[in-house]
């Protein structure tokens, strides 16, 4: 029907106004087809009986976006025929999972359909779609953003979130209505035009409609969120905070306990040139916020906790990547970023980069709301916690400097070493496994032998005592620019305690760019762990066999 | 700019209102104690309901989802029948304390043909809802609520025989139908073992000792399908209504197992769409 009713609209559209439809038009795209055969590999525990007659994976989207002035529409068709491993089985299936039409003018913005969605930093709300998780949590439904004078934002939103392709009928799952105002105090006072001081401040309320279907629990059908925020800046310095604040929820992400929910999120910068300094300080307690309270996996979250990590790019450094944990944590992070000046000792020629960074996050504390109710027990009020007190339990800890130089027009390299812990027990569910205490050291040197011809290489060392032991990485890439690129790579689990399990992961791969496509294609092995993007994560099993990438926007 | 200042202030005054109108904050009690079991006269077939639970022994979030199921059945009594299937990677046994196998080959290649790969996951009466068969355990109540409303469409009674000296069980299982039906539904018969005592990690306080529970009673596990994993055909022909469909079987029970703790589940299914139409559980002794 929603179908109909929008091709009805562009033909009379069309028909209306041919000539602009199609002079006057703009029509962007992107298409991704993501594919893998896999073949069973004994040693790494793929068998047939694994592969279960699945041998080959498909997950491909395009997106098409139609602009004419103040007004575009979109489509986003999906197709996951079967689904590579390691994504939701749900996810088979194909279609047209969003489509949306919007118009938007200085004064007033509209949209209908599907949307992607952020008030603050999210604390509250955040619809986004992140296509390496099989992630997209998109509103299905109407938007309304007005701007009735400079500096002020208002934003209106309702409708319910995707969950795969399951169609929202007969309550399935919640209903969300979220508003939020932005206020540029700057813009909108003329006097504040030019103060040396920059004022933002921000207001969201998210509420959730879920019919109470539950014969055990009586729960709240309607649950609201709150958060206000503020961002100053002066000079070289900046300082944000969002607090956020959620009435009882109880859902199976909380073990269906009825305490209220609580956030807080402040960041403190000092940024000058060759000199930047962030603190980030952070407390989660029980901020788990999801459209359908019967669901405790990746999807339907209607708000999303910022991490507030490095996130690692190279292979054994992104290893044990953090979980953000909803359900509670506090956490702390240390950035330093200085670039030695060119023409000094240290700086040389180029000048040398030097990246600090040291981040931490533990268990908030609780304790029992009476003598005879154990912590977190279902259907009472769950604990009571401390708002500044901090857990002993480490979930994870990170200190990493990263040294970047280049030393002539021919030379240039990457040095870092990071010292890690990481709680493989809560961030995996890997219960009454120890925390993996890590050593990991890379290099990464690049050779530019022509200017379109240059060979990188990697090596990288993990040494641990957990787990699965130590790693060693080596990748050899042989690029000639704009378009060829050639890489060999292995990964070594040498020290696995299981002598059986000391596995190369080799991996070939040959890529090809032209203007903005992009096929690479890579046989190999890919070794099992964790993917995590934002702090949402999901686990990537062992495979082997001819992976292809083919990617182009237009 | 003033005026419209105002005006934005007045609007957001009105929606925040109209937000704190529709929290529900919730004071207690927060369970409801009236159980939904009961029901039915003498000669009332009651709709039961089978809760299927995948779930291992080294599955940290599984004893929060066997306490669901637990309270479910305090609250539904004998309308809800439990059956913990050990398959998957969090059954597989391994290192001490977690060497005990309780996988079956029913349970094995159910959870392959279900396609149950996150833990624990639970199936009620194999049916589907909002599209889905398979659920996580916090959908599990609001499933089991609907399916147990439906209206019964069959009947089942289980006589059981056990010889002690022999361990000798024999079976006889007499399904009855409603109304005709020309779908053809299959009998799938099930021997369960109660409260085994073994290790199962556990990282719900609330429920035990983290993170392993040493001494864990496993309820309802699922040790063998007595005739075959999917079963046999209730009748070659058309069901007739009213009539009574007996199918008999004799079984050595293993050694191993506590007779005491033993008991039948046998379920009609239908072949079409292997949703489960009724189940029925028995002590063997």
């Amino acid at each position: 029907m929603r179908k109909l009713l929008i091709f009805v609209l562009l033909l009379g559209f069309s028909h209306a106004y041919a000539q602009d439809f199609i002079d006057k038009a703009q029509v962007n795209g992107s298409f991704q087809i993501d594919g893998q055969y896999y073949q069973a590999d004994n040693a790494i525990g793929i068998f047939d009986s694994t592969i279960d007659g699945k041998k080959l994976g498909m997950n491909g989207f395009g997106n098409i976006t139609y602009t004419l002035g103040k007004f575009s529409a979109g489509v986003r068709y999906e197709a996951f025929l079967t689904p590579l491993a390691g994504f939701d089985p749900l996810q088979e299936g194909n279609g047209f999972p969003n489509m949306w039409a919007s118009y938007q003018t200085d004064f007033i913005g509209v949209t209908v359909g599907n949307f992607y969605e952020q008030f603050g930093n999210g604390l509250v709300l955040r619809a986004y779609e992140e296509w390496t998780l099989g992630y997209d949590n998109s509103i299905n439904g109407m938007r309304v953003v007005l701007r009735p004078t400079p500096g002020i934002t208002l934003k209106g939103v309702y409708g319910t979130q995707r969950y795969y392709w399951q169609k929202f009928e007969n309550g399935n799952r919640g209903i969300v209505r979220g508003l939020d105002a932005e206020f540029d105090l700057n813009q909108t006072f003329e006097s504040w035009n030019d103060a040396p001081v920059r004022v933002i401040l921000g207001a969201s309320g998210v509420s959730k409609y879920q019919k109470d279907k539950d014969p055990l629990f009586n729960l709240p059908e309607n649950v609201s969120a709150f958060a206000g925020r503020m961002n100053l800046s002066a000079g070289k310095f900046n300082f944000a905070t969002e607090y956020a604040y959620k009435i009882n929820d109880p859902s199976a992400m909380n073990n269906f306990i009825y305490r209220e929910g609580q956030s807080v999120l402040s960041s403190l910068s000092y940024s000058q040139k060759g000199l930047g300094v962030v603190l980030q300080l952070k407390r989660v307690d029980n901020m788990s916020f999801k459209s359908d309270r019967g669901i405790d996996g990746n999807a339907l979250d209607i708000n999303f906790i910022p991490p507030i990590n490095r996130t690692h790019s190279y292979s054994l450094a992104a290893r044990y990547p953090y979980a953000t944990q909803p359900n509670g944590e506090m956490a702390m992070q240390f950035q330093l970023n200085y670039k030695i000046p060119k023409g000094t000792a240290l700086g040389g020629k180029y000048g040398t980069g030097i990246a600090l960074n040291f981040s931490q996050v533990n268990d908030i504390v609780r304790n029992p709301v009476n003598d005879t109710t154990l912590v977190n027990t279902q259907g009472t009020l769950g604990y009571d916690s401390d708002f500044f007190k901090v857990s002993d339990h480490i979930f994870f800890r990170d200190f990493n400097l990263e040294i970047d130089k280049k030393f002539n027009r021919k030379w240039k390299a990457v040095v870092q070493y990071m010292n890690m812990y990481y709680d493989i027990a809560t961030i995996e569910g890997h219960a009454g496994e120890e925390a993996v205490k890590a050593n990991i050291g890379l290099v990464d040197i690049t050779y530019k032998i022509t200017n379109r011809n240059s060979l990188r290489l990697e090596l990288q060392g993990l040494f641990t005592e957990q787990d699965e032991g130590d790693w060693a990485a080596a990748m050899l890439e042989y690029t000639i620019a704009p378009t060829w690129f050639f890489t060999i790579a292995d990964q070594y689990n040498y020290g696995n305690p299981d002598k059986d399990m000391q596995n190369h992961y080799y991996t070939f791969s040959v890529g090809y760019v032209k203007e903005a496509s992009r096929i690479a294609l890579t046989y190999g092995r890919q070794s099992e762990g964790v993917v995590c993007v934002g702090g949402v994560c999901r686990q990537v099993p062992a495979s082997t066999g001819l992976s292809i990438t083919l990617s182009t926007n237009f | 700019m003033l005026m419209k200042i105002k005006l934005t202030i007045a609007l957001l005054t009105l929606f925040t209102v109209f937000f704190m109108a529709g929290c529900d904050k919730i004071d207690p009690p927060y369970t409801n104690e009236n159980g939904g079991g009961g029901g039915g006269g003498e000669d009332e077939v009651v709709q039961k309901v089978l809760l299927e639970d995948f779930t291992g022994h080294t599955c940290v979030n599984c004893p929060a989802a066997a306490k669901i199921a637990h309270d479910l059945q305090n609250f539904y009594g004998e309308k809800l029948i439990v059956m913990a299937v050990h398959a998957g990677f969090f059954a597989d046994p391994v290192q001490p304390p977690f060497d005990t196998d309780f996988r079956s080959e029913t349970g094995n290649k159910w959870q392959v043909d279900f396609g149950i790969v996150s833990y624990p996951s639970g199936m009620i009466n194999r049916g589907f809802f909002d599209g889905a068969r398979v659920a996580g355990k916090g959908l599990w109540a609001s499933r089991v609520d609907a399916a147990v409303q439906e209206t019964a469409k069959a009947s089942l009674k289980i006589e059981t025989n056990y010889t002690e000296a022999n361990r000798q069980l024999a079976l006889k299982i007499d399904s009855r139908f409603l109304q005709n039906a020309s779908e053809k539904y299959l009998l799938q018969v099930c021997l369960v073992e109660d409260s085994i005592l073994a290790p199962q990690r556990n990282n719900d306080a609330s429920v035990g000792e983290t993170p392993t529970i040493l001494e864990y009673y496993h309820r309802h596990v699922l040790r063998k399908g007595v005739n075959g994993n999917y079963g046999e055909a209730i009748s070659s022909a058309s069901i007739v209504a009213d009539e009574t469909y007996t199918h008999e079987y004799n079984i050595t029970l293993n050694a191993d197992y506590n007779a005491d703790h033993c008991s039948i589940v046998a379920f009609i299914y239908s072949e079409v769409d292997l949703e489960i139409v009724q189940v029925e559980e028995a002590h063997i002794k």
